[in-house]
């Protein structure tokens, strides 16, 4: 008997069919990858599980143990030894571990908090997890990895059956993947029953029991461990069939662009700590130029230094076109033909209380203006033209833009840059967290813009993507680095072992 | 013909046909309750006097939320560029031209050390205007310890006369021509560059609307002694304004920086000169509520303006200003300040006792906040 199932789930939005008859079994003891693009219905899928879509809300039953069980509120499902842990991680910074751990539901002593039962609750829940976090550390000193675990750790301080996880991966580096993957290794042997969604499929094959692929709502296969194809998948989740996963590169032209010469960056904070030492670089028109490098190897203070937003002095010389290059200010970078797509869109790219166009051309508001006037004629087709090139799905320009999916966003954000026509782009893991059809689209974009002589520096976390993309690859470790070589010149082994410093 | 009646409204903003529905709603049971003295012509120039000062700062103090920031310093500023006008015209003789023109200087100056102060000194906002709160009351106090007299007859116009009838006239056409100019420009421009406009009948419609309001507004005022100089400049600093939150990049930059500040400095926007510009301005609308207020009493008191930062901010709340940021139009604040005169107002002509004014206007806010909230809940 399966221990969560759930049966011919259909779920309709005002206009749209979220879920359409799906049906899904978890059992005790295993990963249940769940695999799709975004607005395939794996959030709307976990929020039914998790109560926040309550019982009534949609059609089908929902099996756990084999009963049959109706969630009125978050706390029933709770109750019912189901955990959830949500891709945005929802930790209160300013608090301690073991605060976090049990908040809300603070051991209690003659009615005040008792911080020893809550010390010791805490140390044990980490100690099963084999982590080295202390329960009196405060969450904002922590990394990103850390926090995950504190985050399961909270999730398992109570009971647990069922653990769901959306994408705990997004937002970490490559070392804590692999002790995340070998924690949920551990859970599944404790017997948990663990749902496991992401967009990273390597990760997926490395730990899933059972793969189901969702397509706009419903189930369009399912696959055991033994049946695993990473094609077939694929095809499955976009619904055709992606000949080459990267499209074919042309050569770069000759004119150089952007060239960085034994630059170093002393860290603002710590003089004797240097975030990049003695870095080489050029890009020339036309040229995408790959940086593979793990969060933390000084990839976002480079990108950081090119935009004139990296607070502090280098030595060494950049120059850009035919001059030295020294930016004070975004503005100034910007106006230099500098654009930078960062990294953490909805903290430093989408302005979500704005919609579409705002959000396009705001950037470029100048260009558009007749003696310090806005034509708006010329901003709407301006925008239009923008959302047909990029091919972003939205209803109009004037749609909210934080209502679009993760890979829409991205391509606004893009759009916004490429509005003041830039010489050299910057893209600091433009495919994170987006789904494999905008992946697509981008890597197709950024060929074209590099066909149309613009310089392209592309960092990512997923090194496939960069050997796939790139004309030349540098490899970042702690600030230095450590090799750079063309296209096609190394595997993703051999990469990814320099990357990690080995 | 019922889908046309749709699309119409569709086009239309439908917080602004409700919230003038509401506004007429709140005229006429006042009305009827005061057994019809709210809707006569010397009343509601009265009410439209009452409403300039809030509105007037409700102008700057939008911007001021929308990029994510407050001024509660407002109504003392009010107070002490009221007595330093005062101060300057009659106790120092000075003339009052140049007098009225640099206490409008020294309040764009005051507010861009404000701007200034909470840019590059990172204090924030709430703090540098409480203490402009606290310390400019006492500046009032101490300038204004004698209540100073205005003599001077062009100040004491600007909030007690009309202007004449022909500019009334005059400046109508002139909005009515520029307004339905500006559609067919707009229109013309749309279809150049292959985007969709609007049906013509619902433009037209939507023209007609507009420009019955406007000639029902200035016909009423005419039947008494005519539209109030001082409701002139509010309408005049409300247009500005607003046009320059949609028509410059300055504008759309407030919201951008309140929306997301950092995503708005990455892309290439000047967050130091938009906050030092918007305080600025901020401050040059304090100066002039303060010569309105001064021109109102034909004197400077040590409690003018008092508690006016609560009430310009509770306008611009009720107008849907968002506190988080981001959101909100100069328009809807303006259209706050006058559901609250409005109330006011009412209340006075039914004889309630300010007290329970003070109680009734306290849960007006409330309840029109929770209503906006209700609303945004019930479109998603």
């Amino acid at each position: 008997m399966p221990l969560l199932s759930l049966q011919n789930i259909t779920k309709d939005f005002p206009g749209v069919r979220a879920l359409s008859d799906v049906s899904l079994d978890v059992q005790a003891g295993e990963v249940h990858a769940l695999v799709g693009e975004n607005g395939a219905g794996k959030s709307t899928l976990i929020k039914i599980i998790a109560g926040v879509w309550t019982h009534g809300s949609y059609d089908g039953r929902m099996l756990l143990d084999g009963c049959e069980v109706s969630f009125h509120s978050v706390r029933e499902s709770e109750n019912s030894e189901i955990r959830i842990i949500h891709q945005e991680l929802s930790l209160v910074n300013q608090m301690t571990v073991a605060e976090n751990i049990f908040l809300g539901d603070e051991p209690r002593r003659l009615g005040c908090i008792d911080y020893t039962a809550m010390r010791r609750g805490a140390q044990q829940a980490l100690a099963t997890l084999h982590s080295s976090v202390r329960p009196d550390q405060r969450v904002a000193e922590l990394t990103i990895g850390e926090q995950q675990i504190v985050e399961i750790a909270k999730a398992l301080s109570k009971r647990a059956r069922v653990l769901v996880l959306d994408e705990p991966t997004a937002a970490l580096p490559e070392k804590d993947v692999e002790n995340l993957l070998s924690l949920i290794r551990d859970l599944r042997a404790q017997g948990l029953g663990i749902v496991y969604i992401s967009h990273k499929l390597n990760e997926v094959f490395d730990i899933a029991d059972t793969v189901t692929v969702l397509r706009n709502g419903t189930r369009v296969s399912q696959y055991t461990r033994e049946g695993f194809d990473a094609r077939q998948i694929v095809r499955d989740m976009i619904g055709r069939s992606l000949e080459t996963v990267f499209p074919e590169l042309k050569p770069p032209q000759a004119q150089s662009l952007l060239l960085l010469d034994h630059v170093t960056l002393p860290h603002p904070d710590y003089p004797d700590k240097d975030i990049l030492s003695d870095v080489s670089l050029s890009c020339s028109t036309g040229e995408v130029v790959g940086i593979a490098g793990l969060r933390g190897s000084g990839r976002t203070a480079l990108l950081s230094l090119l935009f004139g937003v990296f607070k502090g002095a280098h030595r060494g010389q950049v120059r850009y076109g035919d001059a030295a290059y020294r930016p004070a200010s975004p503005a100034d970078a910007i106006r230099r033909g500098i654009a930078l797509v960062t990294e953490d869109r909805k903290r430093y790219g989408l302005i979500s209380t704005a919609d579409v166009r705002e959000n396009l051309c705001i950037a470029s508001l100048r260009q558009f203006c007749t003696h310090g006037v806005i034509d708006h004629a010329r901003t709407n087709a301006g925008c239009a033209r923008y959302v047909e090139q990029l091919n972003i799905k939205t209803p109009s320009i004037e749609f909210p833009a934080q209502n679009l999916s993760g890979g829409n966003q991205q391509k606004v954000i893009l759009g916004r840059f490429l509005m003041n026509q830039p010489k050299l782009l910057l893209l600091d893991d433009p495919t994170r967290g987006i789904d494999v059809g905008a992946k697509y689209e981008i890597y197709r974009f950024i060929h074209t813009l590099a066909q149309q002589g613009m310089g392209i520096i592309f960092v990512s976390s997923e090194l496939p993507e960069v050997l796939g993309v790139c004309h030349k690859i540098v490899v970042l470790h702690s600030g230095k680095m450590r090799t750079e070589f063309g296209h096609g010149e190394k595997t993703e082994e051999e990469v990814l072992a320099l990357a990690a410093g080995v | 013909m019922g889908s046309q009646i749709a699309k119409l409204w569709n086009a239309l903003d439908k917080r602004v046909v409700f919230t003038l529905s509401l506004i007429a709603a709140i005229w006429i049971v006042f009305n009827i309750l005061s057994g019809g003295y709210i809707l006569r012509a010397e009343n509601m120039a009265n009410l439209f006097r009452q409403v300039t000062v809030v509105a007037v700062l409700a102008c700057g103090m939008t911007l001021i939320i929308v990029s994510g920031h407050i001024d509660l310093s407002v109504g003392s500023a009010l107070g002490m560029f009221g007595a330093v006008c005062a101060a300057m015209v009659t106790n120092l003789d000075i003339d009052p031209h140049f007098s009225v023109a640099t206490v409008l200087l020294l309040g764009f100056a005051v507010g861009c050390v404000h701007g200034s102060l909470v840019h590059f000194f990172n204090i924030p906002a709430f703090v540098v205007t409480l203490g402009g709160l606290i310390a400019y009351r006492g500046v009032t106090q101490y300038v204004a310890r004698q209540s100073i007299p205005i003599r001077v007859e062009w100040i004491k116009a600007i909030a007690q006369e009309s202007v004449p009838h022909w500019f009334s006239i005059g400046l109508m056409v002139v909005v009515l021509a520029v307004l339905a100019l500006s559609i067919v420009q707009t229109r013309k421009r749309h279809t150049r560059a292959q985007l969709e406009v609007n049906p013509v009948w619902i433009d037209v419609v939507k023209y007609l609307l507009t420009a019955g309001l406007i000639i029902a507004f200035i016909a009423v005022m005419l039947q008494g002694e005519g539209v109030p100089v001082q409701v002139v400049i509010l309408l005049a600093v409300a247009t500005i304004i607003s046009l320059a939150t949609r028509l410059t990049p300055f504008g759309h930059y407030v919201y951008a920086v309140g929306g997301n500040r950092q995503a708005a400095h990455y892309s290439g926007i000047s967050i130091a000169r938009n906050t030092i510009g918007i305080f600025g301005l901020m401050g040059f609308l304090s100066a002039l509520a303060g010569i309105i207020t001064v021109s109102e009493l034909s004197s400077a008191a040590p409690d003018i303006g008092d508690l006016k930062e609560l009430e310009t901010i509770a306008a611009c709340v009720i107008g849907g200003t968002s506190l988080m940021g981001g959101s909100g139009t100069i328009g809807m604040s303006v259209l706050g300040a006058l559901i609250m005169a409005s109330i006011k107002n009412g209340m006075s002509m039914m004889g309630i006792v300010a007290q329970m004014q003070k109680v009734i206007l306290g849960s007006v806010l409330v309840i029109a906040v929770a209503l906006d909230q209700w609303s945004r809940k019930a479109r998603r």
